[in-house]
């Protein structure tokens, strides 16, 4: 695949503090790359330097094999931004935000006309068109953000966090709007520290901690990075010690925990459900549930920084 | 496109609106049925100090005496219809006119007149830290005695006795506190002190424009907002979009200031004089003034866009204060106790610059207040411009 975004040793300082230190990434034409990382842990700073709002000290940033800066007006055409915030103007009408975000990358009135059009369809706000701002619903506000950043047909996207306070329904609706997006031919660079959106979205999957690359790859990927592959929550009452001890012992199992009502086995990669239930049935103990739960990102970004990826 | 759209932004801003159009209307209208109506206000005045020198001594010079004469006797003004207690003026000896103008340099007169007998003019002369209430008596004076000097003098040649009845007809006129009854028009150019109010409140609008300054700033600025982070990134120049935004604002900001101004000369009936091109331009440069005021507050205060207009806008309230929107002798008091307030305050200097504009014969003042507003735009402009052209978005 193409590389359409090179960045490489990117450091950025604010005075004492290095918000992004000697950062390489690529993303991939096409793709749907997640930036995940715990807040203050230098995605949007990242980003930032990527669309060259921000100056950065060392490093390179190359789009589309040309280098970036603040007077690329050929790249910049080529690329849309949905910010964190709803970032619209109050005083203007649904249609006329769209028209004129449109409007700073499409002069022509007739082809920005069309392209705000499909821009209501895609985000599904028709009914709403007329509707300044403060009379949408905080889902319909967020879908008129992205309205705003891709009306241009951008070939690539920056979502930063679109999804922050929105209802299910429209979290789903915005969710599926960036894969159609992706399958239109777009390649989409997602920031969030909602970890399971990005496992749902993300074909790849960068993790980025304290400004530092932690680890990237695909979410199999890097649930294959850690020890751990599977936590076992079994129901039961009364086991005894020794057979607590002997779960502990078996191959993969690397921690037990017994209170008296649940049994928590954590394991690695394994048939571990088999051979602990094994365990439990040659006793005797009868069991009132077994849940198994397989590692989550939050389990990948645990295990690689020993702090939780959600801070909030 | 965008100059359309920044246009219809900024009419759209009810904030914006209300506080720069409809909030000095309503000020206005509040100022006119308290002062002009039926409950008309009185304000009392120290007595004007004053010296007359007289040339070509005539009947006119010799009646303009006893004017000032009836004027600087309390129990004659107190026999007359102004309602006052007190004297008017008070008469300053003086033997020439450079020791009478040396006079108002020591600050021990206030008022010269200069009074031609041949020539039958008046020329009224005062120093440079004179506060508005003298030299609306100064010129209240010397215009009644201007209109009723013929009625004086064919009173005299016919019936002596009736020169009594003419003094008080003038004193009628001069009585300038009295609102209504001084209160000549654009003709007669004798505004009264509660012009002061009006005027004032027309800087005000104008000063709310600094809400404009601080919105162009965010609209452009990626680390400020989310939309001028929109506008960075995308392909158009940083610049066409600071002028459009600019530009839009500033045309709605010209457009509220004339239409106040309408109001006032065509609704309040406040004269604003007959000198459209320099109220053009002061509308134009006032309007300047407060918006790039804005755009520094935009980029160098901290807080969201609200707290930063909030911030602007508590300023220019202090400002505008301070130049005696609420209460009209502040200005006066400054120039006695503390000068400098008067010199540096911006809201006063538009409206010395206003006043002088409307009521002065010539327009010296009027020109050196309205430079000291362009050199403190041009200041704030090309700062607000370095700075937005340099920033590195380091907040973010």
């Amino acid at each position: 695949m193409n590389e359409i975004i090179k960045v490489d040793g990117l450091v950025k300082r604010y005075k004492e503090l290095i918000a992004v230190d000697n950062f390489s990434m690529t993303v991939n034409e096409g793709e749907i790359l997640g930036l995940l990382g715990p807040n203050g842990s230098g995605k949007s700073t990242t980003i930032n330097c990527i669309l060259s709002l921000l100056e950065y000290d060392k490093g390179s940033i190359t789009i589309m094999g040309k280098e970036m800066t603040p007077k690329s007006y050929d790249l910049k055409s080529k690329i849309g931004v949905v910010p964190q915030e709803v970032s619209v103007f109050e005083e203007f009408t649904v249609y006329e935000n769209i028209d004129f975000f449109c409007g700073l990358y499409i002069e022509d009135k007739a082809e920005r006309k069309k392209r705000v059009q499909e821009a209501i369809d895609f985000v599904g706000l028709e009914e709403f068109k007329k509707f300044r701002p403060k009379k949408l619903s905080g889902g319909l506000k967020r879908r008129l953000n992205i309205a705003c950043g891709i009306a241009h047909k951008p070939k690539i996207i920056f979502f930063d966090e679109p999804t922050v306070a929105v209802d299910p329904q429209s979290r789903n609706k915005i969710l599926e709007g960036i894969e159609q997006l992706r399958n239109e031919g777009a390649t989409i660079i997602y920031t969030s520290h909602y970890m399971e959106e990005v496992e749902q979205l993300a074909d790849r999957i960068i993790i980025i901690d304290k400004g530092q690359l932690i680890a990237e790859g695909t979410v199999d990927a890097l649930k294959s990075m850690i020890k751990k592959s599977e936590l076992i929550r079994i129901i039961v009452k009364g086991v005894a010690e020794e057979d607590v001890e002997k779960i502990r012992k078996l191959n993969n199992v690397y921690s037990v925990n017994y209170d008296g009502k649940e049994l928590k086995v954590e394991a690695g990669h394994g048939n571990n459900v088999v051979e602990v239930i094994k365990v439990l049935e040659e006793k005797g103990y009868k069991m009132k549930g077994v849940y198994s739960e397989q590692p989550t990102l939050n389990d990948v970004f645990l295990e690689l920084t020993g702090k939780e990826l959600r801070d909030d | 496109m965008m100059f359309s759209y920044y246009l219809r932004k900024a009419l759209r801003d009810k904030a914006y609106v209300f506080w720069a159009l409809a909030f000095p209307l309503l000020l206005m209208t509040c100022f006119h049925v308290t002062f002009m109506g039926p409950a008309k206000g009185e304000v009392d005045f120290e007595p004007v100090k004053c010296s007359a020198i007289y040339v070509n001594e005539s009947a006119f010079t010799e009646e303009f005496g006893n004017v000032l004469q009836n004027l600087s006797d309390p129990a004659a003004v107190k026999n007359s219809n102004m309602g006052y207690n007190h004297e008017i003026v008070e008469l300053i000896a003086a033997n020439s006119q450079e020791e009478a103008e040396k006079l108002i340099l020591d600050k021990k007169n206030e008022v010269l007149f200069l009074v031609d007998g041949k020539a039958e003019t008046i020329e009224v002369k005062v120093g440079d830290s004179v506060d508005t209430t003298t030299l609306m008596v100064a010129r209240s004076i010397v215009e009644s005695y201007r209109r009723n000097y013929q009625i004086m003098k064919d009173a005299a040649m016919t019936a002596p006795d009736k020169i009594q009845l003419v003094m008080d007809s003038l004193s009628d006129q001069i009585s300038v506190m009295k609102a209504k009854s001084t209160f000549l028009g654009d003709d007669g150019t004798s505004a009264n002190v509660y012009a002061w109010y009006f005027y004032s409140t027309i800087v005000m609008g104008m000063f709310f424009n600094v809400t404009p300054g601080v919105h162009t700033v965010f609209d452009i600025q990626g680390d400020l907002s989310g939309y001028g982070m929109r506008t960075s990134v995308s392909p158009k120049k940083k610049s066409a979009i600071l002028l459009s935004s600019f530009l839009a604002r500033y045309v709605v900001a010209c457009f509220v200031s004339f239409f106040d101004l309408l109001a006032l000369k065509y609704i309040f009936k406040i004269p604003v004089g007959n000198r459209i091109l320099e109220i053009i331009l002061f509308v134009l440069i006032g309007n300047l003034f407060s918006m790039s005021l804005g755009a520094l507050f935009g980029l160098f205060t901290k807080g969201d866009e609200n707290q930063r207009d909030g911030k602007a806008t508590g300023l220019v309230m202090l400002s505008v204060f301070l130049s005696g929107e609420m209460i009209v002798v502040l200005p006066g008091f400054f120039e006695k106790y503390c000068p400098i307030i008067n010199r540096i305050n911006p809201a006063t200097i538009m409206n010395f610059a206003f006043f002088r504009l409307v009521n002065y014969a010539t327009l010296d003042g009027f020109w050196m207040n309205l430079i000291k507003i362009a050199g403190a735009t041009v200041v704030f402009l090309t700062i607000a411009i370095l700075k937005l052209r340099r920033e590195k978005y380091a907040a973010i």
